[in-house]
């Protein structure tokens, strides 16, 4: 049986070494005379992690990167493309980018690149190479700490295959150029957006052609609107969304209804619970919401009793989803505050078919007995809470120092 | 679990035979996620015990709990790493053989990155080993080759 292995044909052999990060890979061609050319048919290029200590070290680095690539000169077109350079010393962005560019062109004029992940930890922002965002193949595409600024921007942009797009840490000229970059990409299934930076503060989407633009095929977004209001309109026809809200936000206009959306995560809600009402009105079919309050107030202070202001008012009518689609409402750091405690009673009342309430509090274990009294509209739902103590880091774990205890009827 | 419109595949199981003898039962459901089972299966019908000359009995119970779980759709990131927490090299080896053999495609790709992952910074030999390569370089050419590639084999152990 051992013996098998040795029988492997070079495809598979391939496909394993498509999974080594390329230093691995190369590593290889020493095994045998056979294996010194395998790693050439991988089309999988994956420098991440790579740790440059010092001048020096990057030197060695940029030359393994150009006779790997020249290695590859007359191989299989690269498929998979991943840069992920951290450095130990003040590296400046001028002296990484020419390289870095003409790696990135490389395999875009090779043809066939579908997936495209870089980063690098320069001081001073790179600038993005436009050509990435004409690679009319690629499906999905990673980028994170990169000024995204070119002339020829709008008459430039197409990726109709894009299906993943990543951006962390993106500085735009202007919110237009963002918008611009969405609307190149008519495929987009999964969006992921945080710390987006706009050089040009002025608001330029409230005129007319970004009235109706959204993007149709998009199931899954993960939205931070910390920095800046996404217009959500564009994100009506998601399945699973993750959003941060400011806290200054304001919700009044526009907030489109989300048809198909099951399962919603909320970040840094600060006690605006009536907040979640809104979300339950337009979003009719929701079966998933998870909710973390944050804990801090408007002065970015963790909570006190005198934070509790909160007046709520039981809605007048019970929206769609609490009776017919609510399964899992999971709410994190929850201090014992009024409008906290009285949104789970308010759902707790008339979610029919909940299953699940998860409860994980920074605040007075005390609220575990008020909310087990509540009256519950399924029989089946049970009921969790997680006590967390006051100090803990907001870094750490939820899984380390908690209590757990359930309480509920078991279905 | 929801109402099925019962098909005559939807309880329905299959037995497979070992090389070494052993006869164990999988669903239907799980045996198509094995292209080379379906197609004994298509070739010899479903109410025959299906021979697996190159699969044994160590290995096999493994791999009918890896589909037990992908048809319920309970395959996570926690489960696969406990599934392959208490295998060795070696045993890993021999289930990615199986799963190469059944054309059981998702354990097949679970089962290259971990080996991936286990090979990572593995010694030279180690390797030569793990795939069963006879080294025909000589010693001028290997250590010709190294230094070309010096930057790979830093951080990579030492043969002993």
């Amino acid at each position: 049986m051992m013996d098998m292995i040795s029988t492997l044909p070079d495809d598979i052999l391939c496909h394993v070494l498509s999974f080594l990060k390329t230093k691995q890979a190369v590593a290889t061609s020493i095994l045998s005379k056979r294996w010194k050319h395998l790693w050439l048919s991988v089309p999988v290029l994956d420098f991440s992690r790579t740790r440059v200590t010092d001048q020096e070290a990057n030197f060695r680095f940029h030359d393994f990167v150009y006779s790997v690539l020249l290695s590859r000169d007359s191989a299989p077109p690269v498929k998979f493309f991943r840069l992920y350079v951290m450095y130990n010393y003040t590296q400046h962005v001028n002296l990484i980018m020419p390289s870095v560019s003409k790696w990135i062109n490389f395999v875009l004029q090779r043809g066939g690149l579908e997936y495209l992940d870089l980063y690098m930890d320069t001081s001073g922002w790179p600038t993005l190479p436009i050509n990435i965002l004409s690679c009319t193949t690629l499906v999905a595409l990673k980028l994170c700490f990169f000024r995204v600024v070119d002339h020829r921007f709008s008459s430039v942009l197409l990726l109709p295959s894009l299906k993943t797009l990543h951006l962390h840490l993106i500085r735009f000229a202007k919110r237009q150029d963002f918008m611009f970059l969405l609307a190149a990409c008519p495929n987009l299934e999964d969006l992921l957006i945080s710390a987006l930076l706009f050089d040009d503060e002025e608001d330029s989407l409230s005129c007319n052609e970004w009235k109706n633009f959204s993007l149709s095929n998009l199931t899954k977004a993960n939205v931070d609107s910390y920095y800046f209001q996404f217009p959500m309109k564009v994100l009506h026809n998601v399945q699973s969304l993750s959003m941060c809200i400011a806290k200054a936000h304001c919700f009044n206009d526009a907030i489109p209804t989300f048809h198909n959306l099951t399962c919603m995560h909320l970040e840094s809600l600060n006690n605006r619970c009536h907040f979640i009402v809104e979300v339950f009105k337009h979003c009719p079919k929701l079966q998933e919401l998870y909710v973390d309050e944050d804990g801090m107030n408007s002065d970015y202070q963790p909570w006190t009793k005198k934070d509790d202001k909160e007046n709520w008012v039981d809605p007048n009518f019970v929206p769609q989803c609490l009776s017919l689609h609510l399964r899992v409402f999971c709410f994190s750091s929850v201090f014992g505050l009024q409008g906290e405690l009285q949104l789970a009673r308010y759902i707790l009342k008339n979610a029919r078919v909940l299953q699940t309430m998860r409860i994980s509090t920074i605040g007075e274990p005390e609220i575990k007995d008020l909310l087990s009294s509540f009256p519950r509209a399924s029989s089946s739902c049970k009921l969790t809470f997680v006590y967390l103590p006051r100090d803990y880091s907001s870094e750490s774990d939820s899984s380390l120092d908690a209590n757990e205890t359930s309480i509920g009827s078991d279905a | 679990m929801a109402q099925e419109a019962s098909s005559s595949t939807s309880s329905k199981t299959i037995s497979l035979k070992t090389g070494d003898g052993e006869i164990f039962e999988i669903e239907a459901s799980a045996a198509k996620q094995m292209k080379t089972v379906q197609r004994l299966i298509d070739d010899l019908g479903d109410d025959i015990t299906i021979p697996l000359h190159n699969v044994f009995s160590k290995e096999l119970p493994k791999i009918i709990e890896y589909y037990k779980k992908d048809i319920t759709g309970e395959i996570t990131k926690d489960f696969e790493a406990e599934f392959v927490k208490d295998l060795n090299d070696d045993e890993v080896k021999v289930l990615f053989l199986a799963a190469n053999y059944l054309d059981a495609n998702k354990l097949f790709e679970f089962l290259s990155q971990n080996i991936a992952d286990r090979l990572e910074s593995k010694s030279v030999e180690y390797v030569r080993k793990y795939f069963g390569v006879e080294n025909d370089f000589t010693p001028e050419e290997e250590s010709k080759l190294r230094e070309e590639r010096a930057w790979s084999f830093r951080g990579i152990k030492e043969d002993e």
